[in-house]
């Protein structure tokens, strides 16, 4: 099933944040949240986006979808530009289009019972009548794992792990083609963690979704997705398919990644890439390659030229001077 | 011989709740020899961090108590000394680093009065002194421009660089026990291999003892000597790092270790823990793992599994074992 057409293209996405609201604007700094970065994903795939707190991985999934403006780009669903569809036309697109929220806890309305809360949508896009809906309910509830008979109970009467369940059942009520979905098991513990996932794997297998997955955990993006992009300021550092990332990652950043996930296994000696620093400052990104102050490989033309983003085998690209 | 620097005996800690009274910690009996690491694994709501908790005697009186149990620092018993005596030893001997470094710092004060105040407090001292303590232990956590740190505010700094802060107050007065509480658990990656390496460094050059607390095998792995695993408030699995890793025998554990995707390793489908943790407050005598275990019998519904030795230094509360050794 899975096709080379891409269903989601997103090319040159600029975001910047503190442009447009002049008044405050004395010394206010832009801050490049994204700054040209084009990847796409095939329909039924699932694109990993990887990266540390501040890097955009977040920003990036909410322009995606539009929930926020972007500053430049493109972002091309099924071939049709999201960014430049009139409201009626992006309403209608919506239920294709969903996003699972990493917190399960705040992204429930917590006064509607959860069977009120997974059909919702479906009765607002109209896309069922009001007797089927229960029914439908019943049906995503069970795929999701949770009982159909837990859904005349409210959100606070679940554990996090069925809240991000009933998140996640809240997205797929409505068939749709394309999931964002933002750190959706960073909150929960490991046995937990496992459940989620496995039914991420799950619908993957089943319904063909396409997932954009945003995740800091290495090891969950390596579990689930089959290519993966690696942000570091709201640039692209290495994108490739997971056998080239995680095989023989090329980009010192992704090789720095890699080796800072602590694997249980405590006989294990291997060697680590320790950063030293912090991720900069977003709104005074450092010259040339952003990465250049951290990076124990750096020389001279690093601080000066930005690398280009080259690809350096089929469908692998990175970004930097000595590759 | 190596000494104990800490020894916990049957404590048991208990929170009142909207559901009855919960045992929080149940009869947990370990020790924490000088120098070693000893790690508490387990999900959230198993007990964890309450252990630490009643260690520090931080226990908030309105809603719970340790109920019973012994704790001894170097053969002081924490809960029977005075008041005064216990403020003497905490943050002294016995320091604490918490989860959030954000919320744990005061916002108004400068970073480097809350790294003098522990000193103050403990030590008959100079100013002068003292800040010129503080300078070198902001050194020894790895960031540079001291004196830049020193005169900056806690919101001005990053989560990386606050938890360096809340390490360097902890050791200002080189405590020989360092009890820390998922201290990189809201860090990302690359920041928490820089904080595991400090500790572990740490740890070496001053031959602190350490409890360390966390829900991530991986840290576990890293860091830890000895491992204590716990369950719904009880230590179901303990043991050398090595073995436990290399053969865990209580279900849960080797639950957790299947349950964890590795990188390097790609598994079809990860294996699941059925089930979630069960409420505290509705516990009856049984093996509280059971409900979720793959391997329960009869009698794991009805008795709880008393620890039990085995040679190789560990020790699992488990049903599946005593039928073995009786046998």
């Amino acid at each position: 099933m899975k096709g080379q057409t891409p269903l989601i293209e997103v090319k040159n996405l600029k975001k910047y944040f503190g442009e447009s609201d002049r008044f405050f604007k004395r010394n206010a700094s832009i801050v490049k949240a994204v700054d040209n970065v084009s990847f796409s994903i095939n329909r039924g795939e699932t694109f990993g986006l990887v990266g540390e707190s501040g890097s955009g991985k977040s920003t990036i999934g909410k322009s995606i979808l539009r929930l926020q403006s972007i500053t430049d780009g493109e972002v091309l669903f099924d071939g049709k530009n999201l960014h430049q569809m009139s409201k009626k036309e992006l309403r209608d697109l919506r239920p294709k289009i969903q996003f699972i929220f990493q917190d399960p806890y705040s992204s429930l309305n917590p006064r509607l019972r959860v069977g009120d809360a997974i059909g919702e949508a479906l009765l607002d896009h109209e896309l069922c009548e009001k007797h089927v809906v229960e029914e439908k309910v019943k049906e995503v509830m069970e795929i999701c794992g949770l009982s159909k008979d837990q859904m005349n109970r409210y959100p606070h009467e679940f554990s996090g792990g069925q809240r991000q369940r009933i998140g996640i059942a809240r997205a797929i009520i409505l068939q749709p083609d394309f999931i964002v979905a933002d750190e959706p098991v960073s909150a929960l513990d490991v046995s937990i963690q496992a459940q989620i996932i496995n039914l991420f794997s799950k619908l993957q297998r089943q319904k063909n979704i396409t997932f954009l997955f945003i995740s800091h955990d290495l090891s969950v993006v390596e579990h689930l997705c089959s290519h993966i992009g690696v942000l570091y300021l709201g640039t692209m550092m290495e994108l490739g398919s997971r056998d080239q990332l995680y095989s023989k990652p090329l980009h010192p950043y992704t090789k720095a990644l890699i080796s800072a996930v602590p694997i249980p296994n405590p006989t294990l000696k291997r060697e680590r890439i320790i950063l030293k620093g912090d991720i900069p400052n977003p709104s005074k990104p450092p010259s040339g390659c952003k990465f250049h102050t951290r990076c124990p490989y750096a020389i001279d033309s690093c601080k000066i030229e930005v690398p280009e983003f080259k690809e350096v085998e089929k469908g692998h690209f990175v970004a930097c001077h000595l590759v | 011989m190596t000494t104990t620097v800490l020894e916990v005996k049957n404590l048991l800690t208990q929170y009142h709740t909207g559901d009855g009274v919960i045992s929080a910690v149940n009869e947990v009996s370990f020790s924490i020899p000088k120098g070693q690491t000893v790690c508490l694994v387990g999900e959230s709501g198993c007990g964890k961090s309450a252990v630490a908790m009643s260690i520090m005697g931080l226990i908030d009186p309105g809603a719970g108590a340790v109920k019973n149990g012994e704790i001894f620092f170097n053969r002081v018993d924490l809960l029977n000394i005075k008041k005064h005596e216990l403020r003497q030893l905490r943050g002294n001997d016995i320091s604490m680093i918490f989860q959030e470094p954000m919320t744990s710092l005061n916002p108004v004060l400068t970073v480097g009065s809350q790294i003098m105040e522990p000193i103050m407090e403990h030590e008959i001292i100079s100013k002068k002194e003292a800040k010129r303590r503080a300078l070198e232990l902001i050194k020894l956590v790895g960031i540079g421009r001291s004196e830049e740190i020193f005169d900056s505010f806690p919101h001005q700094l990053s989560g990386g660089m606050l938890q360096r802060i809340m390490i360097a107050i902890a050791l200002s007065c080189s405590p020989e026990l360092l009890i820390a509480d998922e201290p990189t658990t809201a860090l990302d990656v690359t920041i928490q291999a820089q904080i595991l390496d400090l500790l572990r460094s740490l740890k070496e050059q001053r031959e602190m003892s350490m409890l360390l607390i966390t829900h991530d095998l991986g840290v576990v792995a890293e860091v830890a000597d000895y491992v204590i695993v716990m369950y719904a408030g009880k230590v179901i699995e303990e043991g050398p790092v090595v073995e436990l890793f290399e053969n865990p025998k209580h279900p849960y554990t080797q639950g957790l270790l299947k349950a964890k995707p590795v990188i390097g390793q790609r598994q079809e489908e990860l294996y699941t823990i059925p089930g979630q943790v069960p409420n505290l407050a509705t516990l009856k005598p049984s093996c509280f793992f059971s409900e979720r275990c793959e391997h329960c019998m009869s009698i794991c519904k009805e008795e709880t599994p008393s620890i039990q030795t085995f040679d190789n230094e560990q020790q699992v509360a488990c049903w599946l074992y005593k039928e073995v050794s009786i046998v």
